[in-house]
């Protein structure tokens, strides 16, 4: 990992510091081991099968509105910069609403409104992936915008000069760009998203921090219990934004 | 649709609002001293301090906030307001810490290269030279942080604190009019993110003129 | 301001679709008159909505499956009926909408019977009579008068304990918490003086704890089957079919089981809807 020059002058490791701070990470987990080491995890362990089920059920809910949500909110994004008039406020309505409502409340409308609306029964799972796809690709379309305007106007201006078409200017020009400007925030709406799935309980879904929270119910052991929902939400958001930043260009590029 | 349910109920959310508004009041206190200390810090030319405040960003920004006020208040023993406000600001902290971190960099070093030769010490440097500015250019970054916390602080509901979230479903508890509630505070909260940022603007034409 | 008058119009879009949206599913939900019973025959499946957080009534096994008297009890009711049961779980908030979109056909969770629950849904005859009762610190004071303020008692937002409570105190100090276990690790820490609870719930506690135990109990709390409005034959069903179940011993079974002794209430015995009509 590079290490930048800070305004007090460079800092360059030196092996003495390399060796403090692996004996610092060293003596903290010594610590927590010792914290730790007289609570109950046997309980954890036994409920093992059921946290990781739990686990893949908040990944597979996270993946799946991620993976509709990103490109219905490069979609949003573009028809609220570049569409037609009426298309334009309809993207800006849904956009602001939807940022604007308490996330537990878009999926309580989606699963108990809009079947008393039309009639029809909307299945939990159908329910769970559209509310937090709806959720995804509004805060998703904010930065893809913030990360499309980065890019200096000039270069598109260029663009256009050179004959290029307004396509080829989006896509080869400022889309990459805008993707390498946007990854801190991709990032932290993406872990946004992640733990936004700890929602879906209301609708009868177990996910990993309603999991976590039932088996506390049964055997009461809170610090070994939320321990665990810490050690987990850390892991796969830690996880998640070290997928995201492999994806940047530059830093592929740095290393 | 029955909003006179809504008024009904008007002091409880008040009194929501009142803690709503101490919650988020001083974890901005909070989270803003503990965020400018850490992005000093990390200004420091040591491999141990940046490496020590990285960590200590990654841990606090994948730890859901929640989960730190439950540690703070059912594990750690604190009472409730200190455990909501200690939880939420060290979250928040984190996340200021980034923003102060980026302003502290777009300040060209020959700054406080200079203000170095002159013979000034780190202190004077950071609280003369480079923290004023990095006051201003971080102003509409803060102001969403600050957005975050308003929204962040219903994580204190979970220790009992009777805040507005708790108020809402008071409501819908209580009458079944989940819909009316939600809008009703869904208006209360953006008011109170309008307010902020309406502010940080006046805060930032005001700093400007000087 | 673009980004205000945004924020304005989208203000303005959210009370309206609210109100819109609010209005048709307030208008729907009361309308409709159901007949679970043909639903599920016809279907061949049950949709019981359990609780998950509520050990011995309604939990999860270390597998995830919902166990306890409910889900049970539950089944029982679709084995008299030829259905499958398939369990959904709810908590207090969601029970009534999920009831009311039709996720689920009934509940047998721990919901009591309310004028104002009343106005939304149906409840059968009582199906558990449970004694509600303070957990506090082994030593102190059990009488439940003398958790007056300052002394702070907690329990769960919603519950009904919180009535009860201000029944036997003018002006209680009760702080709530979202979830049981919460309210008695406060208590173990000192942050409370006892925690309102049912004595079905509270038993896994006190067993757990030494330093733990029950006050004497408060009144009864009767928990009721809840049901969509206005369906008869399904409500009917559920009420001879309970009070079958308790004639021929598959109730009392499965109370010892879960809880460890004999029910000490009665069901309103067979063909009897209310007790001294035939």
């Amino acid at each position: 990992m590079a290490v930048r020059n800070s305004a007090f002058g460079s800092a360059e490791p030196t092996r003495r510091d390399r060796w403090m701070w692996r004996a610092a990470i060293t003596c903290a987990l010594l610590v927590a081991l010792l914290l730790l080491h007289g609570q109950r995890w046997d309980v954890v362990m036994a409920s093992g099968p059921f946290l990781l089920k739990s686990l893949g059920v908040s990944w597979l809910l996270t993946l799946a509105a991620i993976g509709i949500g990103l490109p219905a909110g490069i979609l949003l994004a573009l028809l609220r910069t570049a569409g037609p008039p009426p298309l334009r406020q309809i993207a800006v309505g849904v956009i602001e609403v939807v940022r604007a409502t308490p996330q537990l409340m878009v999926i309580f409308w989606i699963f108990f409104a809009v079947p008393a609306m039309t009639g029809h029964k909307v299945p939990a799972w159908t329910a769970a992936i559209v509310s937090l796809s709806l959720i995804a690709a509004s805060y998703l379309a904010e930065v893809v915008r913030a990360g499309v305007q980065s890019v200096p106007r000039i270069q598109t201006e260029s663009g256009l000069v050179t004959g290029l078409t307004r396509v080829q200017i989006f896509s080869s020009i400022v889309l990459p760009q805008a993707l390498r400007n946007m990854i801190p925030a991709l990032i932290a709406t993406l872990v946004m998203m992640f733990k936004t799935t700890s929602l879906i309980y209301v609708v009868g879904i177990t996910d990993f921090f309603r999991a976590v929270i039932l088996i506390n119910n049964r055997e009461f052991e809170p610090v070994a219990l939320y321990t665990t929902l810490a050690a987990g939400y850390f892991a796969c958001c830690w996880l998640l934004s070290w997928i995201v930043r492999r994806l940047d260009p530059a830093y592929v590029l740095a290393h | 649709m029955r909003w006179w349910v809504i008024w009904d109920y008007r002091e409880a959310l008040w009194s929501g609002l009142q803690l709503t508004v101490e919650i988020t009041l001083l974890t901005m206190i909070g989270s803003l001293l503990l965020g400018t200390l850490v992005a000093c810090l990390r200004q420091l030319p040591s491999f141990f301090i940046e490496r020590a405040v990285q960590a200590y960003v990654e841990v606090i920004r994948n730890i859901p906030s929640v989960v730190k006020v439950f540690f703070l208040y059912f594990v750690a023993g604190l009472d409730a307001l200190p455990a909501a406000v200690l939880g939420l600001s060290l979250h928040q902290s984190s996340y200021i810490s980034d923003v102060l971190d980026s302003g502290f960099r777009s300040i060209p070093r020959e700054q406080s290269e200079a203000a170095w030769a002159c013979g000034h010490d780190r202190r004077q440097i950071f609280l003369h030279v480079l923290l004023p500015q990095v006051a201003v250019i971080t102003l509409p970054p803060l102001a969403s942080q600050f957005i975050e916390i308003v929204k962040n602080s219903a994580a204190a509901m979970l220790l009992g604190i009777k805040e507005l979230t708790f108020q809402t479903q008071n409501i819908d508890v209580e009458t079944f009019r989940g819909f009316e509630a939600a809008t009703a505070v869904t208006l209360i909260y953006l008011s109170l993110a309008l307010l902020i940022a309406g502010t940080m603007i006046l805060l930032e034409r005001r700093i400007k003129w000087r | 301001m673009t980004g205000h008058f945004n924020r304005r119009t989208a203000l303005g879009l959210g009370v309206g679709l609210s109100t819109a949206v609010g209005t048709a599913a307030t208008a729907w939900a009361q309308t409709a008159v159901a007949d679970t019973l043909a639903k599920v025959k016809a279907a061949g499946t049950m949709l019981a909505g359990v609780r998950n957080d509520c050990p011995p009534i309604g939990s999860i096994d270390t597998g995830g499956k919902p166990v306890g008297f409910g889900p049970d009890l539950a089944e029982a009711f679709g084995r008299r009926l030829g259905v499958k049961t398939e369990f959904i779980p709810t908590t207090s908030r969601t029970r009534i909408p999920l009831l009311q979109n039709g996720s689920i056909d009934c509940e047998f969770g721990i919901t009591t019977p309310t004028v104002e629950r009343e106005k939304t849904v149906d409840f059968s005859i009582p199906y558990v009579w449970d004694a509600v009762a303070i957990i506090i610190k082994e030593g102190a004071s059990r009488k439940v008068a003398d958790y007056a303020p300052p002394k702070k008692v907690a329990t769960t937002q919603g519950s009904y304990i919180i009535d009860l409570f201000k029944q036997y105190i003018a002006n209680p100090d009760i702080v709530l918490f979202q979830e049981y276990p919460d309210a008695v690790q406060a208590l173990r820490n000192g942050k409370v003086d006892g925690v309102g609870i049912n004595r079905a719930s509270s038993v896994a506690y006190v067993r757990k704890d030494s330093g733990l135990q029950m006050s004497e109990d408060m009144v009864r709390d009767p928990w009721a089957i809840m049901v969509r409005p206005n369906d008869s034959n399904w409500r009917n069903w559920i009420n001879h079919t309970l009070q079958e179940l308790w004639k021929d011993g598959t109730y009392k079974m499965l109370w010892e089981k879960h809880m460890g002794e004999a029910p000490d209430f009665h069901m309103f015995s067979p063909y009897m809807l209310q007790p001294g009509i035939k």
